[in-house]
């Protein structure tokens, strides 16, 4: 990601693809500052402060090359900056650091989920808004692939049927009549679907380990921690 | 692989945080998990991941899992026998992603009921059996011959049920799926009924949030023939209820939650939340339009086949009214639904009782004629049109309007012991507490209305004062273990009694009789408690009267003091009240929260305080107060309050601060302490927008308070709106006649002058002040010297500073040494030897202040600026820095400090960073000085910023910040 773009692309691309990192993976971040008993607003300055610390050693393209999950790297780079960084208060400029994610707006919903949430310490608290994130992250890129293809009316009247949502689905006979195709059809494209879904989940979770061999494990935690 | 991305990515970034949270209230259609992990567009995440292992053999077509999990057994839910079939099939009325609904038998009672029975895989889940708890308590709490009854609730072997009353007849859906489109006058009598259920639904603070013809029952009586006179409609299924007044601009199912509902017939705010619009009984109104344009014309206004769609339209396309004109719908009754349909919810009627009206001014003349001959004919008729279109008239959008507000006035004391005031104040108080936390209600409690005796009273005329429609008036005698409560509501208007009742109850019964009141006077204005606010006032703050008695009396002190010792003294008779009573009741939250608070003053107060007083650590008593409040009820709004208290005052964690104000704000909707508190923190983020709303809404609530609108002009001042300003102290002026003069009237030059530039409207009110012997010495000082300055008259300064018995001169809390004014006379006279000694001397004592209080940022700016003018260059530019880092994030600060870096770098050569510094501060609010911040006037007049006036940068920077 990120961090094959800074190698080959221009310096402006790179930084364009670091910022989107961090504003793809801060939440998880700041939940845990926040369930170690940060307040807001230094939970806010440490995450800008970890951002800007792994932009400056350019440590996220060194990890790249390395073994491991970006889940367990991330959270141990947060704890290893904590220890050595923070505590010892050599780095952190408190509010007069650069600005490399836009919180501001997301904040309050953050709380929120803090308070709805069953997350007992800071590392599971992590990482179930990591799994949260990276799922979601599949579901948008699908949709934006879709999108792309020109299915966009395609998955908003299959989507009830296979990964639900608030509002009741119609059954599977109405929507074959909307779309006026037959029932067997209508299933067939439900099982394309929930293909399509598969394979973004897959790809998305491959992008966090560095050896495929990892991907089903990780899929499997993901799924425990969102069940719980 | 290594951790690839590509291009497609999703580049919504925060947008996640956003939609992550979810909603415990709605459950996924699908896994019938509560909805509390959601993707961008509504989706479950947990079905999302569910793909990643899915396989063809497991996937069923079913997507309503409900009787299949019992074939075969007896049916039997406590009382209750579902009815089956000859096959054995349960007889199920309807089913929803959550439960299912069966014909039972009651076997007691031996007569037939619906008994809704949630799906096993829900009940599994605590929080969603929790709501299906809250969903029959709100069923059952509504009694009304428009709804049909909840009788019973229970749970069963990991199932829970309830029973409610089973309408015979067909839901209106069916109806019109049969029969076609309605009659007008029948459609007319549906609406009344149903605007009547929703009448008091809204009085027990409950919306019904998926109102639509499958909701709602015709029911089939004896002498049913169709026709208006005789139908009956029932409400069913409040399965998406929810108590209105909970949802508060944080509340978590309109912000976040995704959309509960059924699209056609959601309202344009219950499909796109947005922090302003809470869905209320007016989303129930839309909805029921919705539903009569179906009833009439056999559709929906707006087709869509997402809820995008529908959405879309709501907001932009024009109703099809010609689908209306062509069902032969009368005009009125045309307009009426087309109001209905609104896209802004300030735009249909408000309220139940309000569309009721309305609803019954379209049915046809004949009757119509019969109800105004009740009222006393034509006259008083139009007597009601005009009142309403006033009240329209006077109406802000989204406020409750002027019918729903009242004024607690002060209760008259006639206990024999006439000590006992604090008691009849404390009901007061007591009372309007409780009516400020319903959403629907505008309440002035004591603050404003502590003037109006009860000797005297001109109703029409507090009425017109404190802009309400009602007051609430009584009298409280109490001895010997008993008391008497006699409380009245008067229309301010009609000058009559609307409401009137004596209480004469054992004294351990003050809370229930204080609950009974609150609920009587909010019923009566058709207000609404939220259903955790009702269960709040059932549940006393302590069981304890003594306890509660010292409770009143440390709130019955005043809260405004002339000096910080006077203010100690009292704060500290507070807290030992306060302390006596959580020893006698260790679980009074109330107390504890109040205790918390006044322990944050004092610890506001401790500058000056003696070494005794200083030895007690009020922070740390604070922390204890809150956390044993928040140990026993963590969701208390009062808590929440005490907590951004604390943040504020006592920590300076104003960010912090402003998640509190916002999760009190939830239960006190209409609370002055808690928006005056919310402004100052606004105004500390630099929000000044926030403040200046917040302020506002202060002011309504609190009409007669002195504080807030002053806070609401500096609020102005801060955003450089000096108009508003003007205005509102002008509107100030009014109110308080005997504030004008003095200080006021000086304050009021003096921002005259920030603005135009001009020095004179300054002189002139300074020099009227002086006259009059109303100004302290230091502001006639520091004005004076100020004067002296603009001039460049350092003869002036140096007379001034020669006459002045004092030392230093305070300006916002930071002081200024003599020195220092002598050294800008020294330099302005040309004397360089006599402008370093100066700086030298004001050096020492700005050094000795940072001593005491080494994290004054603007003390420390001072000290930069001092070593600026003495050479030293990196020693005033790391300190002038540091300073900054300081009030970082203390928005009224951080203007000022800004300009003295500003002030170092021109001192010491470098006018590129001095401007850079002035142009990205004169974009922001201005900040809490007199002597130099980024303002026009500062800019013009301000000798220090001399050495660069002459540079074409700073002439451009002054134009910017010119009057318009």
């Amino acid at each position: 990601m990120v961090l094959l773009a800074s190698h080959r692309e221009s310096p402006q691309a790179a930084e364009r693809a670091l910022t989107q990192f961090c504003q793809d993976y801060w939440p998880p971040l700041y939940a845990f500052l926040r369930r170690r008993g940060h307040s807001s607003s230094d939970a806010q300055d440490l995450t800008q402060g970890f951002f800007a610390h792994l932009l400056e050693r350019d440590t996220l393209s060194r990890a790249s090359r390395e073994k491991g999950r970006l889940r367990t790297f991330l959270l141990g780079s947060l704890q290893h900056f904590l220890a050595n960084e923070y505590d010892r208060g050599q780095t952190i400029k408190r509010g007069g650091g650069k600005q490399i994610v836009s919180m501001d707006d997301y904040i309050v919903q953050a709380e929120a989920a803090l308070v709805m949430g069953t997350l007992a310490d800071s590392t599971e608290s992590f990482d179930q808004v990591w799994a949260a994130t990276v799922v979601r992250r599949a579901s948008d890129h699908l949709r934006d692939t879709l999108a792309a293809e020109g299915k966009t009316k395609w998955l908003e009247e299959l989507k009830p049927l296979v990964v639900g949502g608030a509002a009741a689905a119609p059954s599977q006979e109405e929507i074959a009549a909307r779309m006026n195709v037959p029932i067997s059809t209508l299933r067939t494209s439900l099982q394309r679907l929930r293909e399509r879904y598969r394979e973004s989940l897959r790809l998305e979770v491959a992008r966090t380990v560095s050896d495929p061999g990892e991907i089903e494990e990780e899929l499997h935690y993901l799924y425990r921690l969102l069940m719980t | 692989m290594s951790w690839d991305n590509s291009e497609t990515a999703s580049a919504k970034g925060g947008a996640v945080v956003a939609s992550s949270v979810g909603n415990l209230e709605s459950v996924c259609t699908r896994c019938h998990l509560p909805m509390t992990q959601l993707g961008s567009a509504g989706e479950c995440l947990r079905c999302v991941v569910r793909m990643a292992f899915w396989s063809d053999e497991e996937e069923g077509d079913s997507t309503n899992p409900t009787v299949e999990s019992m074939p075969g057994q007896t049916l039997q839910y406590g009382q209750f026998e579902i009815v089956v079939t000859p096959d054995g099939t349960p007889v199920e009325l309807g089913s929803g992603g959550m439960a299912t609904t069966y014909r039972a038998r009651d076997t007691i009672l031996d007569c037939d009921v619906a008994l809704k029975v949630i799906n096993r895989r829900v009940a599994a889940h605590p929080s969603a059996r929790a709501r299906f708890l809250r969903e029959a308590r709100a069923a059952a709490k509504l009694r009304h011959p428009n709804i049909a009854n909840v009788t019973q609730y229970g749970e069963q072997g990991g199932e829970c049920y309830y029973a409610m009353e089973l309408v015979e007849g067909e839901t209106l859906e069916a109806r019109v799926k049969r029969e076609g489109p309605l009659s007008a006058a029948l459609t007319l009598e549906v609406g009344i009924q149903v605007a009547r259920a929703l009448g008091a639904a809204e009085s027990h603070g409950v919306v019904h949030r998926d109102l639509k013809p499958s909701n709602v029952m015709l029911a089939t009586g004896p002498g049913e023939s169709g026709e208006s006179d005789t139908v009956t409609v029932k409400l069913i299924d409040w399965g998406l209820a929810k108590a209105a007044s909970a949802e508060s601009p944080l509340g978590v199912d309109h912000t976040f939650g995704g959309f509960v509902g059924t699209p056609a017939f959601a309202s344009p705010e219950q499909v796109v939340p947005t922090t302003d619009k809470r869905v209320d009984t007016r989303s129930d109104i839309y909805s029921l339009g919705v539903t009569l344009w179906y009833l009439l014309c056999g559709r929906t206004p707006f087709l869509g086949r997402t809820l995008d769609d529908v959405h879309i339209r709501q907001l932009h396309d024009a109703l099809p009214v010609e689908q209306l004109a062509a069902a032969r719908v009368p005009k009125c009754f045309l307009s009426l639904i087309k109001s209905m349909l609104a896209a802004d919810p300030n735009a249909r009627p408000q309220s139940g009782r309000e569309l009721l009206a309305a609803l019954r001014q379209c049915q046809d003349p004949s009757r119509r004629a019969r109800r105004v001959a009740v009222l006393g004919g034509g006259v008083a008729l139009l007597i009601i049109i005009c009142a309403l279109g006033w009240w329209r008239f006077h109406e802000r959008p989204g406020a409750p309007s002027l019918n729903q507000s009242i004024a607690i006035l002060p209760f008259e004391n006639l206990s024999p012991d006439k000590s006992d005031s604090f008691f009849t104040v404390g009901i007061q108080d007591e009372i309007s507490a409780d009516l400020s936390r319903v959403g629907a209600l505008k309440v002035i409690g004591s603050n404003s209305t502590r003037s109006y005796r009860p000797e005297a009273r001109d109703i029409s005329k507090i009425g017109r004062e404190l802009g309400v429609a009602h007051v609430l008036e009584g009298s409280v005698w109490r001895a010997s273990g008993k008391m008497r409560i006699t409380v009245r509501m008067m229309n301010c208007r009609s000058n009559k009694v609307d409401w009137l009742e004596t209480y004469d109850q054992p004294l351990e019964d003050v809370f229930a009789v204080q609950g009974e009141i609150t609920q009587a006077v909010a019923s009566h204005l058709q207000g609404s408690l939220s259903e955790s606010e009702s269960a709040a006032l059932n549940v006393p703050p302590t069981r304890d009267l003594k306890a509660y008695d010292l409770y009143l009396r440390a709130r019955n002190g005043a809260g405004l003091w002339s000096d910080k010792a006077t203010a100690r003294r009292d704060t500290q008779h507070k807290i030992e009240l306060l302390d006596e009573a959580v020893a006698r009741d260790p679980s009074f939250v109330l107390a504890y929260c109040e205790l918390a608070k006044a322990h944050g003053r004092m610890f506001e107060f401790r500058s000056g305080a003696s070494a005794e007083e200083s030895s007690i650590d009020h922070r740390s008593l604070a922390e204890v107060a809150l956390e044993r409040a928040r140990r026993l009820q963590p969701s208390s709004g009062e808590l929440h309050l005490a907590q951004a208290s604390h943040f504020f005052r006592v920590t300076k964690d104003f960010e912090q601060a402003r998640i509190e104000v916002g999760l009190a704000r939830r239960s006190l909707p209409n609370n002055a302490e808690l928006e005056t508190l919310a402004g100052n923190i606004a105004l500390r983020l630099g929000r000044s927008d926030d403040a200046i709303r917040a302020f506002q809404r202060a002011t309504a609530l609190d009409p007669r308070s002195k504080k807030n609108p002053y806070l609401l002009a500096y609020a102005y001042v801060l955003a450089r709106r000096y108009q508003d300003y003007d205005r509102t102290m002008a509107h100030i002026a009014t109110m308080f006649p005997e504030k004008s003069g003095g200080d006021f009237d000086v304050q009021r030059a003096f921002v005259q002058t920030e603005a135009s530039g001009d020095p004179a409207p300054a002189r002139t009110a300074l020099g009227a002040a002086v006259s009059a012997g109303n100004v302290s010495d230091n502001d006639r000082e520091i004005y004076g010297l100020l004067f002296a300055l603009w001039d460049r008259d350092p003869d002036a300064i140096s007379r001034r500073l020669s006459a002045s018995k004092l030392d230093s001169f305070l300006d916002f809390d930071v002081s200024y040494p003599k020195a220092w004014f002598e050294a800008f006379a020294a330099r302005l006279r040309g004397d360089s030897a006599g402008n370093q000694a100066a700086l030298a001397a004001a050096r020492i004592d700005v050094a000795k202040a940072l001593v005491i209080d080494p994290m004054n940022g603007r003390a420390l700016g001072l000290l930069a600026m001092i070593d600026a003018g003495l050479g030293h260059r990196d020693d005033a530019v790391s300190e002038a820095r540091r300073a900054s880092e300081l009030v970082v994030k203390n928005a009224l600060d951080a203007p000022v400090v800004a300009c003295d870096l500003a002030v170092v770098y021109a001192w010491t050569g470098q006018p590129d960073r001095a401007f850079a510094v002035l142009n990205e501060w004169i974009a922001r609010p201005a900040g809490a000085n007199s002597l130099n911040q980024p303002s026009y006037g500062d800019f013009k007049l301000n000798p220090i910023w001399d050495s660069l006036r002459s540079d074409p940068r700073f002439v451009a920077l002054t134009q910017r910040l010119a009057p318009r």
